[in-house]
């Protein structure tokens, strides 16, 4: 390890570490960015370096993301020299709708006297926005009923975590920008990538979750996480150093036991093995750095609730699948009034519409569609999921009903139609 | 002789919830004028800590993942666990687990 640093040093290493990623995330195209022209000389311009690229930084309160905000501040705001040009607006994710206690208001209070102080905007979305409802009311219920179907504390984080980046990618599409900042750390990265290979993602959701970049072909946002190689020590040392306030805000695993659910389990491990061993997370990182995913090259080629590629075997899974048969007109509802014909042949769904023909016609918005209704076309780590959700499921968030409903249909269309294909292509 | 020493602790970053949710902390230990890091989180878990010890304390030692800064130095800079606490040091504990 290197000589200890006094904290004006250590600024500074820091703040270079930053600026580095910061420069590789200017240097990286945009998901949607139209093909660059080709000069004359055959070679594409270089990008112009005093373009402002517009970015929303996700900002939880939390030391991560606190430090983060700090440190982008410092590449892009005063600064005179080097300036980094980049247009930030601030992203805060309301979720005092899934948790018991009142102090909702004074936590906003607190996240927007953080945020003042460095002038960006900030954006406020409440987790309950994913469904989309007219009714407040109606939504934060949905919300509450989806956290509260998850039997197990695992499924509960998956869930909030596939509801999170979800909402996101809304607010993120909503505001015209296709870049989200995320402020997580290496620890985070080493742990997620035993937390996920041992929840089934390690396939698919490993290569993505541990990337400086994630962008899913032509999905349009990209994520980032520039602090993805900075330790927690040091953004702990770099927050107290500039004496950083962050909002310990409660949630799921908090004051629980290290066991109660695989990620505390594996953060716990980490931590124990980082601490005795300083290059366990430096090396768990580097060797999932060596894994390629899959590229989406269609929406047909992603799982509809986590966003993850599918593997080569899920996608045929989800080819496969199919809605209900027309037979079933009486689906109108979501939840018990939809019988057991619901769902594909050797995966019945346990009890919920499965947003088939029979329910509105297919140019009509998906209807309630339960969570469990889309594991016919969800990843192996979802279906896990899926499993520890209780019967009768709670609706899904409707955007990742209608992916599902997509993917479905195009299974349908490929039904229909395949006699007359008269060679497989296959999907890349 | 009546010899005596001051500590000056501080819990944050949430884990002030485990000690009242006070986060200073200005003990005066009698009789001694230093004494072994761990024999001080010893004393701290009998007579500050309310409740759930393994949140800061893992066997004799902090919990791994808690950040320990001696005089806002880090701790592992200047010993670690084999640190021998003096009369006016202030120790730091910042956890960064759930770090957001």
């Amino acid at each position: 390890m290197s000589d200890p640093l006094c904290s004006v040093h250590f600024n500074e290493v820091i703040l270079k570490r930053f600026k580095n990623m910061m420069m590789r995330l200017k240097e990286t195209e945009s998901a949607n960015a139209p093909p660059a022209p080709v000069t004359v000389d055959g070679r594409p311009p270089r990008r112009n370096k005093r373009e402002m690229d517009k970015v929303l930084l996700a900002f939880s309160g939390g030391m991560c993301s606190r430090a983060l905000l700090h440190l982008v501040n410092e590449c892009v705001g005063n600064a005179k020299r080097k300036k980094i040009f980049f247009d930030v607006s601030i992203l805060y994710i309301d979720e005092s709708a899934i948790h018991d206690s009142d102090d909702g208001e004074a936590i906003l209070a607190q996240i927007t006297s953080i945020t003042q102080q460095h002038e960006f905007p900030l954006v406020v979305a409440k987790l309950e926005d994913v469904y989309q409802s007219d009714s407040a009311r109606s939504s934060r219920d949905q919300l509450r009923a989806l956290l509260r179907g998850a039997t197990t504390l695992s499924a509960s984080e998956d869930v909030l975590q596939h509801t999170r980046q979800l909402l996101m990618h809304q607010v993120a599409v909503g505001l015209g920008r296709d870049r989200v900042l995320l402020g997580t750390s290496a620890n985070r990265i080493a742990a997620s990538i035993i937390t996920s290979t041992a929840r089934g993602r390690g396939g698919n959701a490993v290569p993505v979750d541990q990337s400086f970049s994630s962008s899913q072909g032509h999905f349009p946002t990209t994520f980032f996480r520039p602090m993805k190689d900075f330790l927690l020590k040091e953004i702990a040392l770099y927050s107290r150093v500039n004496h950083l306030e962050c909002i310990p805000i409660p949630t799921l695993g908090t004051m629980r036991g290290p066991k109660a659910s695989m990620d505390l389990l594996t953060e716990t491990f980490v931590e124990r093995l980082q601490s005795e061993f300083p290059h366990t997370v430096h090396t768990l990182i580097k060797s999932a750095e060596k894994l390629q995913g899959a590229t989406i090259a269609d929406d047909q080629g992603a799982c509809p609730i986590c966003f993850t590629p599918f593997t080569h075997a899920e996608r045929r899974k989800a080819q496969l699948a199919s809605r209900v048969p027309a037979a079933v007109d009486a689906c109108s509802s979501n939840s018990s009034s939809c019988g057991s014909s619901c769902g594909s042949g050797d995966n019945a769904s346990t009890g919920g519409c499965c947003g088939g023909n029979g329910c509105g016609g297919k140019s009509s918005p998906v209807p309630d569609a339960s969570l469990a209704s889309l594991r016919s076309v969800a990843c192996y780590g979802c279906q896990i999921m899926l499993k520890e959700v209780s019967s009768p499921a709670p609706s899904a968030p409707p955007a990742m009903a209608q992916r599902a409903h997509r993917i479905m249909s195009k299974a349908d269309m490929r039904r229909e139609i395949g006699d007359y294909i008269l060679e497989e292509a296959e999907d890349r | 002789t009546s010899t005596f020493m001051r500590v000056r602790l501080e819990f944050s970053g949430g884990l002030e919830l485990l000690f009242n949710k006070v986060k200073h902390h200005e003990p005066v230990l009698e009789g001694r004028d230093s004494i072994p890091f761990g024999e001080l989180l010893v004393w701290i878990q009998k007579n500050l800590l309310q409740e759930r010890p393994e949140l800061f304390m893992s066997g004799d030692s902090v919990r791994p993942g808690i950040l320990v800064l001696i005089n806002e130095t880090d701790w592992e800079i200047m010993g670690g666990h084999k640190y021998v606490v003096q009369d006016g040091d202030s120790l730091v504990f910042i956890p960064t687990l759930h770090g957001g």
